[in-house]
């Protein structure tokens, strides 16, 4: 017995290797594909992101200037000009106060607002208050981005959780069953559809006008409140938003659902032992236990919301004059419209930031949580 | 008595809002239908109502262009799902069975890509496809699909793998099997619900995606899958043709009905298991 010595058990890494051979064959296919198409691509648009590149001959490292370019904004306050003569404020014909345009008083100090554009601009008492930026659109896309995130985050999360508590509460199991297929049956229509078709609803041209659905309905209301909803740059962003009304998310609705029918019969019983019934089961009880689904629905919105754009290229383009623009659709122009795909792969790594930064926050808030249940 | 009645009124008002709301749901589609029997002209004189003259000249019109459509996107999307339920079954049962030097590195490595965004590798990934030629090609669509999709599944096949009971396997060992055989016969056979979740969800998402195929394999016409077919559809003519167009978008669902027919479970279990998206 004393002749077995440590080294028959303990064998050399490469012998360890050797050994697991056919589990590495097993994983090649994988890795290689990995290398190609999601390594490679990530290290490269972290690297590109630094470049001045236009994916064939213009090759110029530039340090972190597409990121400065995206991010760079400032304040100009112009304040009404003044009669030198006499020391007054200087009025027009209709008594006005009279401003210089915020191009001349940019050019009067080239240096530091070269490359800016204005963005937007509001009144401060007499003062008119300019925001410029190098890149307005891409502002003005995160933006939109982030009201989309709201409203996106609203529709996946209120109409399920409503429908789930209905579902949930039926006295009948066979009609619940019948509601959930119903549920997932428009999943077979392709999703390219729906949105084609909503784009349909605003904008179809009818005997010579835009009177889709929407317009249709509008017009049986009142003949004024016909519009065109995607074409005028105050509506676009609410319109889209409309979009899919009554925004009944089927796989949502399933999932809070089954977080609903994980809760405990016991827990319902004690409830009702104590009083409780209607709101104040939801309140105190369901919601509380949904938080686990609900933040799932939830996160799955967000990152849906923060990349996501290919809803908004079929139905406006990112137009009118980019006011429905979003930053994965501004990430799109730059690289296929422009040839910018330095500049391109700097968008992607600021969204990159955005979502990582989430998804990092909301496990450690998830974490935190189990702890403090525990 | 009166509580009964509250609960009665409660219960009709559930079905209310939920017929309400499927209503509303289902809506956009009828609309489809309805207006797949219609012409031009119809519309804007009936726009809701029922087709008067029923146009079944609408559908062969769209048949005939919605067709290549259809049997590209079975083509990539059943491709893309083979490859992809083979690697995340290699992948999954490697990672769940077996020890070997790197195994943590390496699983890391490949978890690790499912907090990496498609928008971040969105432009290097084009620039790839182009280099290697795949452009206009399908290979463009499923080699990318399936690197992206095998992350997920491997990981979820992991789970299931390690779940089974290491007496089976041990079993099987001792009569001489070897370690793929035991792969094929016991633990493949095992899995079939949850390769079924896996695959199921994974040709929705390539069955209805957009932009990529956008970029990709939009230029060469004969190539595209129903998404890209459908959205250039109504450019084709002059004046939109909306009964033909939406014909076409509703033949374009046939393919999924069918497979929702015979899957119908695995179908609402791939939607709504929301710890498989992650």
């Amino acid at each position: 017995m004393a002749t077995l010595s440590p080294t028959v058990h303990r064998k050399t890494l490469l012998r360890r290797i050797w050994d697991a051979k056919l589990v590495y064959v097993m994983l090649v296919p994988t890795f290689a594909l990995l290398f190609v198409f999601a390594y490679y691509p990530f290290f490269n648009a972290l690297y590109r992101s630094l470049f001045n590149w236009n994916g064939v001959n213009v090759e110029e490292f530039i340090g972190l200037e597409n990121f400065s370019t995206l991010l760079s904004v400032q304040v100009v306050t112009i304040d009404p000009q003044i009669d030198a003569a006499t020391g007054e404020l200087l009025r027009d014909e209709d008594g006005n106060l009279v401003y210089e345009s915020v191009r001349q008083f940019m050019r009067a100090d080239r240096e530091r607002y070269e490359g800016y554009q204005s963005m937007s601009s509001f009144m401060i008492g007499d003062h008119q208050i300019h925001l410029v930026a190098k890149d307005p659109v891409f502002l003005n896309s995160f933006v939109n981005m982030i009201i989309f995130v709201v409203t996106d985050v609203m529709k996946a999360t209120l109409i399920p959780l409503l429908l789930a508590n209905m579902l949930y509460h039926l006295w009948s199991e066979r009609w619940r069953y019948i509601f959930r297929i119903l549920l997932i049956l428009p999943a077979v229509v392709p999703g390219v559809v729906g949105i084609l078709l909503w784009r349909d609803f605003y904008a179809m041209p009818v005997g010579g006008r835009e009177a889709g659905l929407v317009n249709q309905i509008l017009g049986l209301i009142d003949p004024s409140l016909m519009h065109t909803w995607l074409g005028d740059v105050n509506t676009v962003v609410p319109a889209i938003i409309f979009t899919g009304f009554p925004w009944v998310n089927g796989a949502n609705t399933l999932i809070l659902l089954a977080g609903l029918l994980a809760i405990p019969g016991e827990l319902y019983d004690a409830a009702k032992m104590d009083g409780a019934r209607g709101w104040t089961i939801f309140w105190s009880l369901e919601l509380p236990l949904l938080r686990g689904p609900l933040r799932l629905v939830l996160v799955f919105a967000l990152i849906g919301a923060v990349q996501g754009y290919g809803h908004i290229l079929i139905m406006t383009s990112g137009g009118p004059a980019n006011a429905s623009m979003v930053p994965g659709l501004w990430l799109y122009r730059n690289a296929f419209g422009f040839n910018k795909y330095g500049y391109a792969s700097a968008i992607g790594v600021i969204l990159f930031i955005i979502l990582i930064a989430f998804t990092i926050t909301s496990q450690r808030m998830l974490r935190s949580e189990v702890e403090f249940e525990a | 008595m009166r509580h009964q009645r509250g609960a009665l009124r409660a219960e009709i008002m559930r079905y209310v809002v939920l017929v309400a709301f499927l209503g509303g749901m289902f809506y956009p589609i009828v609309f489809m239908l309805l207006t797949t029997g219609k012409t031009n002209a119809e519309l804007s004189i009936n726009f809701f109502g029922l087709p008067r003259d029923f146009q079944v000249e609408n559908y062969t019109r769209a048949f005939n262009a919605v067709l290549p459509y259809i049997g590209n996107s079975i083509k990539v999307s059943g491709v893309t799902v083979i490859g992809q339920v083979a690697l995340s079954v290699l992948g999954g049962y490697a990672f769940a069975r077996f020890k070997f030097p790197g195994k943590n590195i390496l699983f890391y490595a490949v978890v690790s890509l499912m907090m990496v965004p498609g928008i971040l590798t969105f432009v290097p990934q084009f620039i790839i496809a182009r280099d290697l030629s795949l452009l206009g090609n399908h290979n463009a669509l499923i080699f990318p699909y399936i690197a992206g999709s095998q992350v997920g599944g491997i990981f979820m096949m992991r789970i299931f793998f390690a779940s089974l009971p290491e007496e089976l396997m041990e079993a099987a060992r001792v009569d001489g099997a070897n370690e793929l055989t035991i792969l094929s016969r016991i633990a493949v056979p095992l899995s079939i619900p949850m390769i079924m979740v896996i695959a199921v969800q994974n040709i929705l998402g390539t069955w209805n995606d957009y932009i990529w195929p956008l970029v990709t394999i939009s230029m060469n016409e004969s190539a595209r899958t129903i998404p890209i077919g459908l959205a250039f559809l109504p450019t084709e003519y002059a004046q939109i043709p909306y009964g033909a167009v939406m014909a076409g978008y509703t033949l374009s669902a046939i393919p999924m009905a069918i497979l929702f027919v015979f899957t119908m479970r695995y179908f609402v279990q791939g939607l709504s298991s929301g710890a498989l998206k992650l």
